[in-house]
């Protein structure tokens, strides 16, 4: 009779144990996917680097690193549930926030855009002006508003003194010579310039930073109605601490990134991925440093960009102030 | 009597295949006069459709001469000299009936007025020149062999060849049809070699049977046919029909195969 | 009258299916973003006609050529393999193999070829509807029945008068059907190569790129425009086939 009284509390302890991580009592890893706008690279280092070393784990997270792909966007796999923080450029969050899609930007982490228009110095064009008249090839789905802004800002009409082309994933059109000028980021599309044979000499490189029409490109953005919720905040924050921290190290020790994420996808090789990180960290970190701390998102930056894809169409109502938040960046900056 | 349209001497035909070489036909030899109705009859794979066709210079002979209107079978099928009627219709299901029959005369390269209007004159041979702008398909089975007939006909030859033409149809068409037959060939006056399984058919149409054994085939014997012409539908109610009838089951029925008598006028093999 | 008869199930179908689709995106609230409903389509297609109609035209373009020159080849080719039957069994499972070639895999490679435009979209059409026809084209003209080659043997028919007489008269049916096959391929292959590269005014560069933009109705709208586009040629050959071939279509009938 008195061993069975004793299954009553042992019945309550296993009950407890059982219940607990639904009270929220005890520390349970919080598992959460991230969808990256590319094919696993050093673009991404600072995330991969966070996974590898620890950070994410030290922070109670288990995250699943998804990479993209030339018909994967990043916005509709959030958007869609299936991931929650993605990797995208601004410009394409706008996009998606002006046809009604609740994604909110929570952390800038390129300051500068990698993209730039490459020419021939042969072809004659020696900056953006002589574009006109010109076969100019650029990426579509969202890539183009810089090379497009840089051209209205030339007074070149896009309908009716250039001809622009879809440019493929690679840069054989340029190579070919069958288009003027083609679209590169400076960590990728650059390098396969040159590894080709090209020397930089040859090229002429028109920098949308430069021409002041640069767009944002890579930052962290979630679902807004997600966040909404008090411990997904916490979830966001802690997963935002490890990624900075992460791109921390890929400043510090470049190399050791590099292994990383040859580790997980030796397909472009050691020295391919040892130029990205090099071009990689110039974004994030400059020269010239940037105004605004890693991930911090910069008002006057993204009232430019913002500006821009009004300019162009890729938005059609005003981007207001709600496309990004800080908030998530304050609560990741304490402890 | 004049010379044989058709002659066969010691005519054989062996097929190759992988399964190992088949003997069709074995020293067959026959003669046929102008104007004959011979009908040739036996069991399956006694090689009678191997026969018409080696007349027909479709089917080459192993060994033997055949000479066809005193030429060899090959310049007689060059010169048109026969018309051929399968067992199957073979119409184009892509030209009308009147251009079906008209076929040969294209072939042939015949002049536009024989090409225009020989064709309706040999439907309205064949009882079906208000048919002749429909298309095979619309036809019944017995009306498309008739079609066929006439078609075979384009050309006025000597000669027609028959492979088991009415086997498809039920046996009222056929008896029928059997007489139109021999009505269109008295009109026409067209030698005849008439392949079937059909017994009283043969009987009927006939001026000579030959009666061919199982494979290897060769001729086992040639039954005359006396029976009065022209034959009508009482030509099937006579007691000589009967006689005869019998007289080639019988010969059907003797095979040393089977454990039969041997069958008269087979000579030494 | 009986015509109407014929169609009105199908359109009561496709009334019923567009009602149905409304209802789901309403009655779901499904957002725009991934699934708009038809009105809205219609709505973007009113707006951004002349854009849409300016590349209809341009890609269309691209599956008609590639289509006549990839059908052509293969009716030419398949004519020419027919005169040997032995040389038609011995290269047959090679284009049989060849024509199971993914296009993602050869699209990129037309476009480094045959340059940006509608050169390689062009190509990769005729890859597309040159085997089909060719298989079914060679079919058709070989499959005659034994008795109808003995039939023309025995009119002392010539090589010629057998091949223009009951060969390709009977190889028409084949053929057709494999020409109305292509016509929806050819119009696949020119948006699907597109997307991997082309003008900015083409149906293909479109889709994907407001597609990746999320502006999901204009991608809708543009997808709608190509099926409309592929339907049309789909008939336009049908209507060529019961032209040619009426005899085909009375038997068909009964």
């Amino acid at each position: 009779m008195r061993q069975r009284l004793l299954l009553v509390p042992i019945a309550v302890a296993l009950l407890a144990v059982a219940l607990l991580p639904g009270l929220g009592l005890s520390q349970a890893v919080d598992k959460v996917t991230l969808q990256l706008k590319w094919v696993t690279q050093g673009q991404f280092a600072g995330y991969y680097a966070a996974k590898a070393k620890g950070l994410y784990e030290a922070e109670k997270l288990d995250v699943t690193i998804r990479p993209g792909g030339p018909d994967i966007v990043p916005e509709q796999v959030v958007a869609g549930g299936g991931a929650q923080f993605g990797i995208d450029w601004l410009p394409s969050l706008l996009s998606a926030r002006d046809q009604g899609a609740p994604l909110v930007n929570i952390a800038q982490v390129f300051a500068y855009s990698g993209m730039r228009e490459l020419a021939f110095k042969s072809s004659g064009i020696k900056s953006a002006a002589d574009l006109k008249g010109r076969r100019v090839a650029v990426w579509f789905g969202g890539n183009e508003f810089e090379l497009l802004a840089t051209l209205d800002k030339h007074k070149i009409d896009r309908n009716k003194d250039v001809t622009l082309i879809q440019q493929p994933f690679d840069m054989n059109l340029l190579l070919q010579k069958k288009v003027d000028a083609a679209a590169a980021m400076t960590y990728n599309e650059y390098k396969q310039v040159l590894d080709s044979g090209v020397k930089p000499d040859d090229l002429v490189v028109i920098d949308f930073n430069k021409e002041g029409t640069a767009m944002l490109e890579d930052g962290v953005f979630v679902k807004g109605d997600w966040i909404a919720d008090a411990k997904n905040k916490q979830v966001a924050a802690r997963f935002l601490r490890a990624s900075l921290k992460g791109w921390e190290l890929c400043r510090d020790k470049p190399a050791e990134c590099v292994e990383i994420v040859l580790k997980e996808s030796p397909v472009l090789g050691r020295d391919h991925q040892a130029w990205m990180m090099t071009e990689i960290n110039k974004l994030v970190w400059g020269p010239p440093a940037p105004k605004s701390p890693l991930g911090k998102m910069d008002p006057a930056a993204y009232k430019q960009t913002a500006d821009i894809a009004l300019k162009f169409g890729v938005i059609k109502k005003p981007a207001g102030d709600g496309a990004y938040t800080h908030e998530i960046w304050e609560l990741a900056q304490k402890k | 009597m004049g010379p044989p349209i058709i002659e066969l001497a010691d005519v054989a035909k062996i097929f190759e295949s992988r399964a190992g070489a088949t003997e069709a036909l074995r020293a067959v030899s026959l003669t046929v006069q102008a104007g004959e109705f011979v009908s040739v009859i036996g069991p399956s794979g006694c090689g009678k459709s191997s026969l018409l066709r080696i007349v027909g210079d479709l089917v080459e002979p192993t060994s033997g001469i055949v000479r066809v209107k005193g030429k060899s079978a090959r310049q007689a099928r060059l010169d048109r000299d026969y018309g051929i009627v399968f067992q199957t219709p073979v119409l184009y299901e892509w030209r009308t009936v009147l251009d079906n029959v008209r076929l040969p005369l294209e072939l042939a390269g015949r002049a536009r007025a024989e090409r225009d209007e020989r064709p309706r004159a040999l439907l309205r041979l064949v009882g079906l020149e208000e048919f002749a702008g429909h298309h095979p398909w619309q036809l019944s089975g017995g009306m498309q062999q008739r079609v066929s007939i006439a078609r075979a006909l384009a050309l006025n030859p000597s000669i027609l060849l028959m492979d088991e033409p009415f086997g498809a149809l039920d046996e009222m068409t056929r008896e029928r049809l059997n007489q139109e037959l021999l009505q269109v060939c008295a009109e026409t006056a067209a030698t005849v070699v008439f392949v079937t399984h059909s017994i009283a058919e043969a009987v009927f149409l006939s001026t000579r049977i030959v009666v061919m054994s199982p494979r290897p085939g060769c001729i086992d014997r040639i039954v005359t046919v006396d029976l009065p012409r022209p034959r009508a539908e009482k030509t099937r109610a006579l007691p000589r029909f009967f006689e005869l009838v019998t007289e080639v089951r019988q010969s059907l029925r003797e095979d040393p195969g089977l454990g039969g008598e041997p069958a008269r006028g087979r000579g030494a093999r | 009258m009986s015509r109407v008869r014929e169609y009105a199930p199908a359109a009561l179908v496709l009334v019923a299916g567009v009602l149905a689709w409304e209802a789901v995106v309403y009655l779901f609230a499904i957002q725009f973003y991934l699934l708009p409903a038809p009105h809205v389509i219609v709505q973007s297609l009113r707006e951004t006609y002349p854009l849409l109609v300016e590349a209809g035209v341009y890609t269309f373009t691209e599956a008609v050529v590639g289509w006549v020159l990839g059908c052509g080849g293969g009716i030419l080719a398949a004519m020419a393999a027919s005169r040997s039957p032995e040389l038609a069994r011995l290269v047959l499972p090679y284009a049989v193999a060849s024509a199971s070639v993914p296009i993602i895999a050869l699209a990129p490679l037309a476009i480094v070829w045959f340059g940006v435009e509608q050169g390689s979209k062009i190509a990769i059409v005729v890859l597309m509807t040159f085997f089909p026809t060719f298989v079914s084209t060679l079919r058709g003209l070989l499959s005659v029945a034994p008795q109808s080659l003995e039939l023309m043997e025995s009119y002392a028919a010539s090589d010629q008068q057998v091949f223009w007489k009951l060969r390709l008269p009977h190889s028409l049916p084949m053929v057709f059907t494999s020409l109305r096959a292509c016509a929806t391929l050819a119009m696949i292959g020119a948006v699907v190569s597109e997307f991997f590269g082309g003008p900015v005014k083409s149906l293909g560069v479109y889709i994907k790129s407001t597609a990746s933009l999320f502006q999901t109705r204009q991608a809708w709208s543009a997808i709608l425009v190509a099926c409309a586009l592929g339907l049309l040629f789909y008939f336009a050959v049908a209507l060529v086939e019961r032209w040619v071939m009426p005899w085909h279509f009375e038997r068909r009938e009964r």
